[in-house]
């Protein structure tokens, strides 16, 4: 030991309490950054000498310290933790995409405010019984079919927002996988970039490994992501059993715009009579590297599930509701005679060939001319229902329907609105009501499903805050530790200073 | 030992200042419409029953509407009956007269002309319209069921159809729907009144007092008096079956009012909020806002920091 040794203590714990300051700075800067993991100076004696002592017999020795160092700057971090909360927030990112998702088709069908199907529904019924109150007059029958024309602008108009907003959830869609991709591209780059600073095993990328686990996170509320940490400390993330990153190399996932043939069986109308139609789904593929793969949480996959719930809504909901009421209000016109005195026309019409909720439409002759309204119903004397073209004794001289008065198949019309067995076993309006409240219902189960997963997160999130968050006050402490630990130190080196002056003085 | 940091602190109180704030604004909006939901999703059970109150409630009117329909429409039968019964009293009256010995060939062309204008007021009658519907021809209410002129001692118009037929009655029943599923008929046709045999009747008395008085004269007089009583019992037993209707229609009325107040009733216990209750949850709530607000403020800004020189 050299007479400066004293000296070199000093200055080593100068320069140690300095680095813990600094670590502590460093702390309470990022106490409000996202992500940040706290981080603790470890401090360590360094290599003490071995020397004889005076006291002791020439072969033993004293072992003599020679001061403090940092040994390592230690990330506190609880990995378990993560894991789980990377698991729950999967399902938070799925419900809260659905909940989301599920109250924008509520919104669509807004059948609380003014304005939803059942109160169109309510009006056509009404305006079939006021033509049965007024089957003679022109004014009525116009004010029946501009009813019936608005409760068909309406179905088409469902129909169409439906649409665009599956449109809008594929784009959503679309764009989330780019996240995915961009963030497995940034996890990939900062493996790199911890491996290099690692390879110096002394070396700990703290900060780099704190933004890692933050895009880690991020991406565990898109998708059903894996995580694996290698022992170079080089995180690997798969998905549905195919490689997202692998040490500095990233995959992107791919998405294939596919589609898929729905087969629709009608209870009811059909222009050929068999009763079945198929519909063209457009549907999202997936697939890394050219494996199809299948997302099944995060809120990528909340937002196919809603997807196919707005296809569901568009197809069979909305769909038999169209198709249904055409069936069942045609087969009654079509049974009645119009003021000109001929057979009742197709009510409803399909205007295209697929049978589908956008393409509902009233009948244009009807619409060109209200007196086609088939109000009447025709019995023989024995009660029998008439049916083909009238005889004379319904006619009037210019052929046109004695039998103005009668409005009984208005009445039939209007009547379906109780008819118990119509559509889905059941009357029209009790059917979109049970559709509307079942979404309802799934909105509400998706709201406590994400409130649950919320409240779970919030947990573990701060569970990881007690192990990893920043606490000022802590910090203060640590701070004034450090700060007399370097006075103290300071003092040392000063006193040393006057044992020189007089050694130093006394060769003088 | 578990760390309490400045954000966990933050954090739960963020979570609970959320929660209290999306409480009350529940609460404001439910006070501020006045409804407990605007969307299904937030009572699906109960959102949906009000839709149902509320249709039923909607059709109630429909159907009151429907029924005030039918009486006036029964009114103007009625008036249309009162009206040919007191015709065909006079018509009686002035038979009697004809009928007596005593009575002149000038007499009896006076009591011939004013049943000749009898007869066409009654076709008149049979002809009552209510807004141009004549409420005697069935279901063909815009064609008029009785002619002036009669042909072959037949007044229908033969617009109605084969009237040459004995047989031949106006028919077809003008329905209302008075409640859910239940109808009913509000017309009673000129064939049911028993108009043309009232016209033919008159013919036959018109053309009794055309005749030189004698017996032969007098019997028919005295056949077509006959006649008449048995249309005067038929007219009022056709208006007997209005009124009857006229009945029914008011007493469903009274029933429709009825199920208005208490669907409306129910309604509003299903969708309209508790005002009282409202107000309660409102005031609680914000009592642990600002309890939470108060605290967050203190402990928040407490720090080692000020402590320290």
């Amino acid at each position: 030991m050299s007479t400066f040794g004293g000296i070199e203590i000093g200055k080593r714990a100068l320069q140690t309490q300095q680095k813990s300051l600094d670590v502590t700075g460093h702390n309470i800067a990022n106490a409000n950054t996202e992500g940040y993991s706290r981080q603790r100076a470890i401090q360590q004696a360094t290599q003490p000498h071995t020397m004889p002592g005076l006291s002791t017999s020439g072969t033993g020795a004293g072992q003599k310290g020679t001061g403090v160092e940092v040994d390592r700057i230690e990330r506190m971090r609880d990995q378990f933790i993560d894991n789980r909360l990377r698991h729950e927030k999967h399902s938070l990112g799925e419900w809260s995409a659905k909940w989301d998702g599920l109250r924008e088709i509520e919104s669509i069908y807004n059948e609380l405010e003014d304005g939803g199907l059942v109160e169109s529904l309510n009006e056509f019924w009404n305006a079939f019984q006021e033509l049965n109150n007024n089957p003679e007059s022109m004014a009525v029958r116009s004010s029946v079919v501009q009813t019936s024309v608005n409760l068909t602008s309406h179905i088409n108009q469902l129909d169409k927002e439906l649409g665009e907003y599956r449109e809008h959830i594929a784009e959503e869609v679309e764009s989330n996988v780019e996240k995915v991709n961009y963030y497995t591209g940034q996890i990939a780059d900062l493996n790199n970039q911890i491996r290099t600073i690692q390879a110096d095993s002394s070396k700990s990328a703290n900060d780099l490994m704190d933004r890692r686990d933050k895009l880690i996170d991020e991406l565990s509320e898109l998708a059903d992501i894996k995580v694996t940490t290698d022992d170079l400390d080089q995180t690997n993330v798969s998905l549905d059993g195919s490689t997202l990153v692998q040490g500095s190399s990233a995959y992107n996932v791919e998405v294939l715009d596919d589609e898929r043939i729905e087969n629709v069986e009608y209870e009811h109308y059909a222009e050929d009579g068999d009763g079945n139609d198929s519909y063209t789904v457009p549907e999202q593929a997936f697939e890394v590297n050219g494996n199809p793969i299948d997302i099944n949480g995060g809120e990528i996959k909340g937002q196919l599930d809603v997807k196919e719930s707005v296809a569901d809504q568009q197809i069979n909901k909305l769909g038999d509701l169209a198709r249904g009421l055409a069936t069942e209000v045609n087969s009654i016109h079509e049974e009645g005679y119009d003021l000109n005195g001929d057979e009742g026309l197709e009510f409803f019409k399909f205007n295209a060939d697929e049978f589908k909720a956008s393409h509902l439409e009233v009948n244009e002759d009807i619409v060109e001319d209200p007196a086609k309204l088939a109000a009447a119903r025709l019995k023989d004397e024995d009660g029998e229902l008439i049916t083909g073209d009238l005889d004379d004794d319904f006619l009037d001289e210019d052929g046109n329907l004695l039998d103005v008065g009668n409005g009984d198949n208005a009445m039939l019309i209007a009547n379906l609105k109780d008819a118990g067995d119509k559509i889905g076993g059941t009357t029209f309006n009790d059917y979109w009501e049970s559709e509307v409240s079942k979404l309802g219902l799934e909105i509400d189960q998706a709201q406590q499903f994400k409130d649950n997963q919320e409240n779970l997160t919030q947990q573990l999130e701060n569970k990881r805050e007690e192990v990893s968050g920043v606490s000022i006050d802590e910090e203060m402490t640590e701070m004034i530790k450090f700060q007399h630990g370097y006075s103290a130190a300071g003092r040392l080196v000063s006193q040393m200073d006057e044992m020189f002056d007089h050694l130093i003085g006394m060769v003088r | 030992m578990s760390r309490i940091t400045n954000n966990i602190m933050i954090n739960d109180f963020m979570k609970n200042y959320n929660r209290s704030n999306k409480n009350m604004n529940k609460i404001m909006n439910q006070l501020s419409t006045g409804k407990k939901f605007s969307q299904v999703s937030e009572a699906p059970i109960e959102s949906i029953r009000a839709m149902k109150y509320g249709t039923t409630i909607e059709f109630n009117e429909r159907y009151q509407e429907n029924v005030e329909n039918g009486i006036d429409w029964l009114e103007i039968t009625d008036q249309a009956l009162d009206d040919a019964n007191n015709t065909l009293r006079r018509a009686r009256d002035l038979a009697v007269q004809g009928a007596t010995e005593s009575s002149t060939q000038e007499d009896r062309d006076k009591i011939r002309q004013e049943i000749d204008e009898i007869k066409e007021h009654l076709v008149q009658i049979g002809n009552t319209t209510f807004s141009d519907r004549h409420v005697f021809s069935g279901t063909k209410t815009r064609t008029a069921p009785y002619v002036e002129e009669a042909e072959n001692d037949n007044y229908y118009n033969e617009e109605l159809g084969d009237v040459e037929d004995e047989d031949f009655e106006i028919t077809g029943n003008v329905m209302r729907e008075i409640g859910e599923g239940v109808h009913m008929s509000i017309n009673i046709t000129g064939s049911e009144v028993g108009f043309n045999e009232i016209f033919q009747t008159l013919d036959q008395l018109s053309g009794a007092l055309d005749k030189e008085a004698g017996d032969d004269a007098t019997e028919l007089i005295q056949e077509s008096l006959g006649e008449i009583d048995e249309h005067i019992e038929d007219v009022l037993s056709a208006r007997g079956r209005v009124g009857a209707q006229m009945n029914r229609l008011e007493m469903t009325s009274n029933r429709l009012d009825g199920r208005k107040i208490s669907y409306t009733k129910l309604l509003s216990d299903a969708e309209d909020v508790d005002v009282a209750k409202a107000i309660t949850d409102l005031k609680q709530e914000e009592n642990a806002y600002r309890a939470s607000l108060n605290v967050g403020a203190r402990l928040m800004d407490v720090s080692l920091v000020d402590f320290l020189r």
